[in-house]
């Protein structure tokens, strides 16, 4: 009688248990279909997201813990992944990095043509350049001339005469203006001739080209005193260029016993390869010219 | 064993050993589980925690436990949530069923539990996942996935099937009381 008594309790107390578990389930049940349910039909629900959210927030350290502790493990597993690759997927794989090697080319292309493009647009603003931006689209082939030819004409308003400068430097003058493109005289080219100074003291002078590509600058009184490496500007007279534009360096300076002037050798800052987009100055605003007293200083050299 | 830990001094220890797998599968699902992996199949440590804690205490809270373990997987992942809540908790509940009343367990027994909870888990799971229209195709992964996490989760559960093993054979030395099965003669 013991025995029945003990095991009635026993069935009952499993009973009891199997409706406890039974309740249990089937209320995580009903929560977890309606949760599913409603994530389903209504992906943007706000609870879920603030709650997604807040779990991603709390989380990010331990996920960066886990990036950082197993950083040196995954090159193992790809090393045996390598290992199982077939010959279909390796080839697939030698295009797809071809292709993405021209692209990375492009795009290495882009971020310098962008760079160059940001240095124009920076030196437009640092002079306050009313100005119009042109690519180099033909150089001179020929030993007499050097010139260089933009893709801008008439129709943006250009016209001959206007000065053409680059990021690094003057580059020259439009000579002769089409409807689409334009001639540019670089400053190197013999027929060429820019009012210039020395940026330091402020001695004035005429830069020009010659055959051979050199710049010089000209009538420059021996009695002045020119070092190398003095930064050469162009002076704003003549109203051509604007004034304290950049054009290049000094790199040599002789003196002639028997001559009233100095041999000063320029080195200009934009080579006639360094650049492949230019800015051409439409106008000449008041700032850009010399004053009226700098006009006197020239002329009293 | 799930009698043994029936008694205040057991039940203490359920709640002990259940805490420490809580705070050790949080923290080794996300630190460790997003990174690694075989095959295609990830480790589960949620479900590592819903098969320890319903073997180790058939309270009905361990069904309820099972279904927050799902919850927080699901927080982890991108599935909808409440999918590997249902999955876990219906494990948790066929477990019960089946193991109501039993008396004693070997390791062995405890091993195979685990492999079958987890071969429905998964099989729910990669299933409900198809009926939901996320895989496009359920039978590809069963093959591809299903079978890596099978694996992956059988061989992670060693450790956790090592403490059940020790709480198992603790509880046969102490051999407590009338709820060890044995009838009550008075």
């Amino acid at each position: 009688m013991a025995l029945k008594k003990g095991t009635s309790l026993k069935l009952s107390r499993d009973n009891a248990s199997r409706a406890d578990a039974l309740r249990s389930f089937f209320l995580c049940c009903f929560f977890s279909l309606v949760l599913i349910t409603v994530d389903m039909m209504y992906p943007d629900f706000v609870a879920f997201s603030a709650l997604r959210s807040a779990f991603a927030t709390v989380t990010q350290p331990f996920l960066a813990l886990g990036a950082t502790i197993t950083a040196p493990f995954k090159g193992l597993s790809n090393v045996a992944a390598n290992l199982t690759a077939s010959e279909e997927s390796l080839t697939e794989l030698e295009s797809e990095n071809a292709l993405l090697e021209a692209l990375n080319a492009e795009l290495e292309e882009s971020a310098q043509e962008a760079e160059r493009l940001r240095e124009l647009l920076e030196l437009s603003d640092a002079y306050n350049l009313q100005a119009t931006g042109a690519r180099v689209i033909a150089r001179s082939t020929d030993a007499w001339q050097d010139t260089i030819t933009i893709d801008k004409g008439s129709s943006s308003g250009l016209s001959a005469g206007m000065a053409v400068t680059s990021s690094a430097g003057l580059v020259g003058q439009i000579i002769e203006c089409n409807l689409t493109s334009s001639v540019v005289r670089l400053i190197s080219d013999a027929s060429s001739s820019v009012s210039a100074m020395i940026q330091s003291s402020r001695i004035q002078g005429m830069l020009e080209g010659s055959i051979t590509g050199e710049l010089t600058l000209t009538q420059v009184s021996t009695v002045n005193t020119v070092a190398v490496g003095d930064v050469v500007v162009s002076s704003g007279l003549g109203g051509v260029y604007p004034k304290g534009l950049p054009i290049g360096r000094v790199i040599e300076v002789q003196s002639d016993s028997s001559s009233l002037e100095l041999e000063i050798v320029v080195s200009p800052y934009a080579g006639s390869g360094s650049y492949e987009e230019v800015l051409v100055i439409s106008s000449l605003t008041e700032e850009d010219l010399a004053y009226g007293d700098e006009v006197v200083f020239f002329e009293s050299q | 064993m799930d009698y043994m830990l029936q008694t205040g001094s057991g039940k203490q220890n359920a709640g002990k050993y259940t805490a420490i797998a809580a705070a050790v599968c949080i923290v080794l699902q996300l630190v460790l589980a997003p990174h690694l992996g075989f095959l295609s199949g990830f480790i589960n440590f949620s479900l590592l925690f819903a098969a320890f804690v319903v073997m180790c205490s058939q309270e009905t809270v361990s069904i309820f436990l099972a279904f927050f373990a799902g919850l927080f997987y699901d927080l982890c992942a991108s599935e909808p949530l409440g999918l590997m809540a249902l999955c876990l908790c219906v494990a948790a509940f066929v477990y019960r069923l089946l193991r109501l009343g039993t008396q004693s367990f070997t390791s062995a027994l405890l091993y195979l539990d685990f492999l079958w909870m987890a071969a429905l888990v998964l099989l729910l799971w990669y299933i409900a996942l198809g009926l939901l229209g996320l895989a496009q195709s359920v039978p590809a992964l069963i093959i591809n996935s299903f079978l890596p996490a099978f694996l992956v989760n059988a061989l992670c559960f060693c450790p956790f099937w090592y403490v059940l093993s020790r709480l198992n054979s603790q509880n046969r030395r102490l051999n407590i009381g009338p709820r060890s099965g044995a009838p009550d003669l008075k």
